[in-house]
């Protein structure tokens, strides 16, 4: 099956259901396409389909700005694809997708990306222990499946999620045991003059902090995990002082508290596996969260047809993210031929600036969220790094001393990211390994996006079907014309 | 540091190009007591020789190279001994299937040809088949069964022959961009993105891109490459015991030690040496699984993890060029071969005996010799319009 | 690095649908879909229809529900169909806890091949 579109929008999250309704509102056939059951995004996840809200519930705002999202894709006439997992992107463009075991094709001449973020999560020994989980995880949790990740953790890490995470679990009646905060309470407030920028969210930390002090929960500014211990579940946690880098400060007193939770979690990064599959000119910025895709004011990549909202163009938060969807949709929409100039910049102008003015709050969380390479500084040989394969630091180190001088190098001499997850968990990490050998993070590289964008079963992609329908398609022909005679035979006799 | 004047030293041999053709000349030179240079734009084996299967099957070479094929699977077999490092390389025997009249034929004929030529291959019935391969579907007419077969860790050929060239005492230049090289009567002029090398003598063995290294040179080489998918599961219990094939060579399937399954078989991706921007066709991702599943329902449950692109360098007669460079005196050129990896260690040691002007064990394959056969038209444009 | 596999013993563990102060659900806001069960390793586990593998595991204490390629035991970690750490296995299929929803009467095995 395949479905001609004029534009595809990946990722129903805040940018992309604006950059879908935008682009639909000005007459272009758009289909949205996203895993989860419900739009929204990570920001606005849904609660599942099968709950009801209790009217006495206490109001939740993200859930009310997850609606009026949701509540204007229904009236809109966007195709939207919910359960669909993307597994190949093609120039051109050409998006195929899985679900519920039927593979789908879908092609149009635009397409807007909207993948949003990952959690970056550095290793320290005994993150793998079962019970340490990530920031972004415990959201999840906590927003779409109602459930605290513990009533007792310790929580660590960096940027605002910390607090977030704190609140909630404190809302909810539990009572976290420690923050530990890699950053100084002087971060934060450097930070307060860009932070009013957006005085709504302002308050809400704020309203964060004075909850926490009011719970007396102990908040260690300048501190990282240590090491977890633990086998099978974790027992108890050591925090240790750091410094502004993040390197463990030797000389100072270990901390150890009991807990069996750690929620830990450093920052988050933008999900580039399409942008990378397509090959659209990426630069390092550490402070908009690491590689972001090269995107000029109108959100277009330096891929003819390829536009980028939302967070996996930079960290900037959902509200940023919404409006350059809109910015994508109205830009793919002209470039359509769909509206005029005239129109394009009368509806551009006012967005661009609410935009910037959204962007420089978000520009600043995401640079409290920035890697700080001295976290790594902790890790023994032992640590493990890439949790797929069970690959440890002392490998990585093997390799990166012995010659290995990229991250795909280190990659094929190791297998470090070559597991199910196909990087994502360890990507940051041994690209910050290789990092100090070579002095940059572009002469680090990144790992190469590999299609399937998802691990996927054949049962999915690979339908059944006889023999010679597979020899009978195009791509079947393709290959064999390049085949030495003695093994064409059997295309040939079907002439 | 001027890269136009900067020297990088001055060498007897500079192999240029990292892969196993590469490396495998370089090795024994420099255990000979030569000063040798390794050159590779990235690192080593990173291109083909790291992005292959890693099947040793000897019986789906050549005619011509089924001996070569033999001599390169007991090399990487005992890569300990040689190299220094364990490739991973492990026995498995080999199987290659038949569905129909028409391809079990033309399997006959494949067998009586490589047994001629030294291999070892028994044609068994369907229903043998399955005895030793319980996975495989019914309705196989024909199979071909050796139990010279195996395959290795082709991922890690970089990092083996690192640590080996390295300890002979060779310098290895990697991530360091080779750009032209000039013929100085008597010696060579290596000029690189990081300077300028000098040399007595010197290797090409550019894989895809030995066309264009040729023509340094003045040489006219007509090199062919074929942009070849592979695809790898996630780890399983063991399933498949054996090095699986079809007769109509549109799968190659096995399972690695560590239980991942390699699916390949020639399907072809996108992109140009040129252009660069190598792109998988997904329509051929499918179609190969569902040869695969076809031939082993079984692996239907597993996830695929990940997909990717070797270029896969042949001259117009499948034969690979090893030897000296025509009218160029002190230059030579190793590579362009289907199953290349494979082979490899065993052409690379017979290049290596031949600038040594050692005894040479089999025969190598001049790159002046005139081939008749007409070039396939590149992968990339013959998938061009779909 | 095989020598000192940790044991498994946790995992075996008898579970009750919490009703008690230390449940993790968090009531008020939402009435939960219907109560179902199902099984994970042989052991009951009792959840409510529109939760998670995961979000019931967690619930119910199980926190290990995976080996490592290694042997080692693992648990979700993103809750979002990343990390793959959750990988559990339904019918024999490899299946991520965190993005497949509960059912009655549903058979959830710990995935990792025992070395």
């Amino acid at each position: 099956m395949t479905l001609e579109q004029d534009l595809i929008v990946i990722g129903a999250g805040p940018a992309g259901i604006s950059a879908a309704i935008t682009a639909s509102q000005h007459g272009l056939k758009v289909t949205l396409i996203d895993e989860a059951p419900i739009a929204g995004g990570q920001i606005y996840r849904a609660t599942p389909q099968e709950w009801t809200p209790n009217t006495n519930g206490s109001p939740d705002q993200d859930l009310d700005d997850g609606n009026s999202l949701r509540d204007s894709l229904s009236k809109s006439n966007i195709t939207h694809l919910t359960n669909h997992v993307v597994w190949a992107v093609a120039p051109g463009f050409e998006v195929r997708a899985v679900s519920d075991s039927k593979e789908i094709k879908l092609t149009a001449k635009k397409l807007i990306v909207c993948s949003g973020v990952t959690e970056r999560i550095l290793p320290f020994p005994g993150w793998t222990t079962p019970g340490v989980i990530g920031l972004a995880a415990s959201t999840n949790l906590l927003k779409s499946q109602q459930i605290l990740p513990s009533r007792e953790p310790v929580i660590a890490g960096s940027g605002p999620l910390l607090y977030a995470v704190a609140n909630a679990i404190i809302e909810a009646g539990g009572k976290p045991v420690a923050i530990a905060d890699v950053g100084s309470l002087f971060d934060w407030v450097v930070s307060l003059p860009k932070l009013f920028a957006a005085p709504a969210l302002l308050i809400r930390g704020l309203i964060w902090r004075a909850r926490i002090f009011k719970a007396r929960i102990t908040v260690l500014h300048r501190h990282h995990v240590a090491r977890v211990y633990g086998d099978d579940k974790v027992e108890s946690i050591e925090l240790m002082p750091i410094d502004a880098n993040g390197t463990p400060l030797p000389k100072k007193k270990n901390i150890k508290i009991k807990s069996t939770s750690l929620i830990v979690g450093h920052g988050l990064i933008p999900s580039l596996e399409i942008t990378r599959l397509l090959k659209a000119k990426h630069v390092f910025r550490a402070e908009r969260g690491g590689w972001i895709p090269e995107l000029d004011a109108f959100q277009r990549t330096s891929v003819s047809g390829l536009y980028v909202a939302g967070d996996c163009g930079g960290i900037s938060g959902a509200k940023t993210a919404a409006l350059s969807g809109t910015i994508a949709g109205l830009q793919a929409s002209f470039d359509s031929g769909m509206i005029t100039e005239k129109i394009f910049q009368d509806l551009y102008a006012p967005t661009e600036s609410k935009r910037n003015k959204a962007e420089r709050f978000g520009k600043r969380m995401g640079k409290l969220m920035s890697i700080r390479s001295g976290l790594l500084e902790g890790l023994t040989p032992e640590t493990i790094v890439c949790r797929c394969e069970d690959i440890t630091y002392g490998q990585i180190m093997d390799a990166v001393n012995a010659g290995a001088a990229d991250c795909n190098e280190v990659k094929a001499w190791t297998r470090g990211g070559m597991g199910p997850c196909q990087g994502r968990t360890c990507g940051e990490t041994i690209a910050e390994i290789v990092t100090r050998q070579v002095g940059d993070r572009d002469k680090a590289g990144f790992f190469t996006a590999r299609v399937p964008l998802r691990p996927c079963t054949i049962d999915a992609l690979a339908p059944v079907c006889s023999y010679d329908d597979i020899w009978n398609s195009d791509v079947a022909k393709v290959a064999t014309a390049i085949l030495p005679a003695e093994n064409t035979e059997y295309k040939n006799s079907k002439k | 540091m001027n890269a136009k004047t900067h020297s990088l030293g001055r060498f007897d041999i500079t192999v240029v190009g990292g892969g196993v053709m590469g490396c495998s000349t370089a090795l024994p030179l420099a255990r000979a007591g030569l000063k040798v240079a390794v050159f590779d734009r990235r690192g080593l084996g990173l291109e083909a020789s790291g992005r292959n299967a890693g099947s040793l099957s000897p019986m789906i070479k050549k005619s011509e190279l089924v001996a070569h094929a033999i001599e390169g699977y007991q090399m990487w077999m005992s890569s300990k001994d040689w190299l220094g490092a364990d490739i991973g390389a492990h026995t498995k025997p080999g199987m290659i299937v038949a569905y129909n009249q028409t391809e079990a034929e033309a399997l006959e004929r494949l067998v009586t040809d490589r047994c001629a030529n030294g291999a070892k291959i028994e044609l068994i019935s369907g229903k043998k088949a399955i005895e030793k391969e319980p996975q495989l579907s019914s309705g196989i007419t024909l199979a071909a069964y050796s139990e010279v077969d195996g395959h290795g860790e082709s991922n890690r050929t970089g990092q083996v022959f690192n640590i080996a060239l390295d300890q002979a005492g060779a310098d290895i230049f990697s991530h360091c961009d080779v750009q032209r090289i000039e013929d100085k009567n008597g010696h060579f002029e290596i000029h690189t993105d990081k300077g300028i090398a000098y040399s007595t003598k010197i290797v090409l063995a550019g894989g895809a891109w030995l066309e264009g290294m040729a023509s340094w040179l003045g040489f006219s080489l007509t090199v062919q490459y074929k942009v070849n998918q592979m695809i790898v599961t996630e780890r399983a219990p063991t399933l498949v015991r054996t090095v699986l094939g079809v007769q109509n060579g549109l799968l190659t399937l096995k399972q690695a030690t560590n239980g991942t399954i390699v699916i390949g078989g020639g399907w072809q991706g996108h992109g140009d040496l040129e252009n660069g921007a190598w792109h998988i066709e997904p329509e051929a991702v499918v179609r190969n699984l569902q040869l695969a599943r076809y031939v082993i329902p079984q692996i239907k449950d597993l996830r695929v993890v990940r997909t990717w692109l070797g270029l896969e360098a042949v001259l117009p007669d499948y034969l690979p060029a090893v030897g000296a460079v025509p009218d160029v005196e002190g230059a030579y050129v190793i590579g362009c071969c289907r199953g290349g990896w494979a082979i490899g260690p065993c052409l690379g040691s017979l290049l290596a005996d031949f600038i040594l002007d050692r005894e040479l064990k089999l025969p190598i394959f001049d790159p002046g010799r005139k081939i008749d056969a007409k070039p396939f038209a590149a992968a990339g444009s013959a998938s061009k319009g779909m | 690095m095989q020598s000192h596999l940790p044991q498994l013993a946790p995992l075996r563990r008898e579970c009750k649908l919490p009703e008690t102060k230390t449940d993790l659900r968090i009531r008020g806001k939402f009435q939960r879909g219907k109560p179902v069960e199902f099984t994970f390793d042989g052991i009951t586990v009792n959840a409510f229809e529109g939760e998670s593998i995961a979000t019931a595991l967690l619930a119910a204490d199980i926190v290990s529900t995976k080996l490592s390629v290694d042997g080692y035991p693992r648990g979700p970690v993103c809750h979002m169909g990343s990390c793959q750490e959750c990988a559990v296995r339904i019918g024999g299929r490899k299946t991520l806890a965190c993005k497949t929803k509960v059912s009655q009467g549903l058979q959830v095995e710990i995935d990792g091949l025992k070395k």
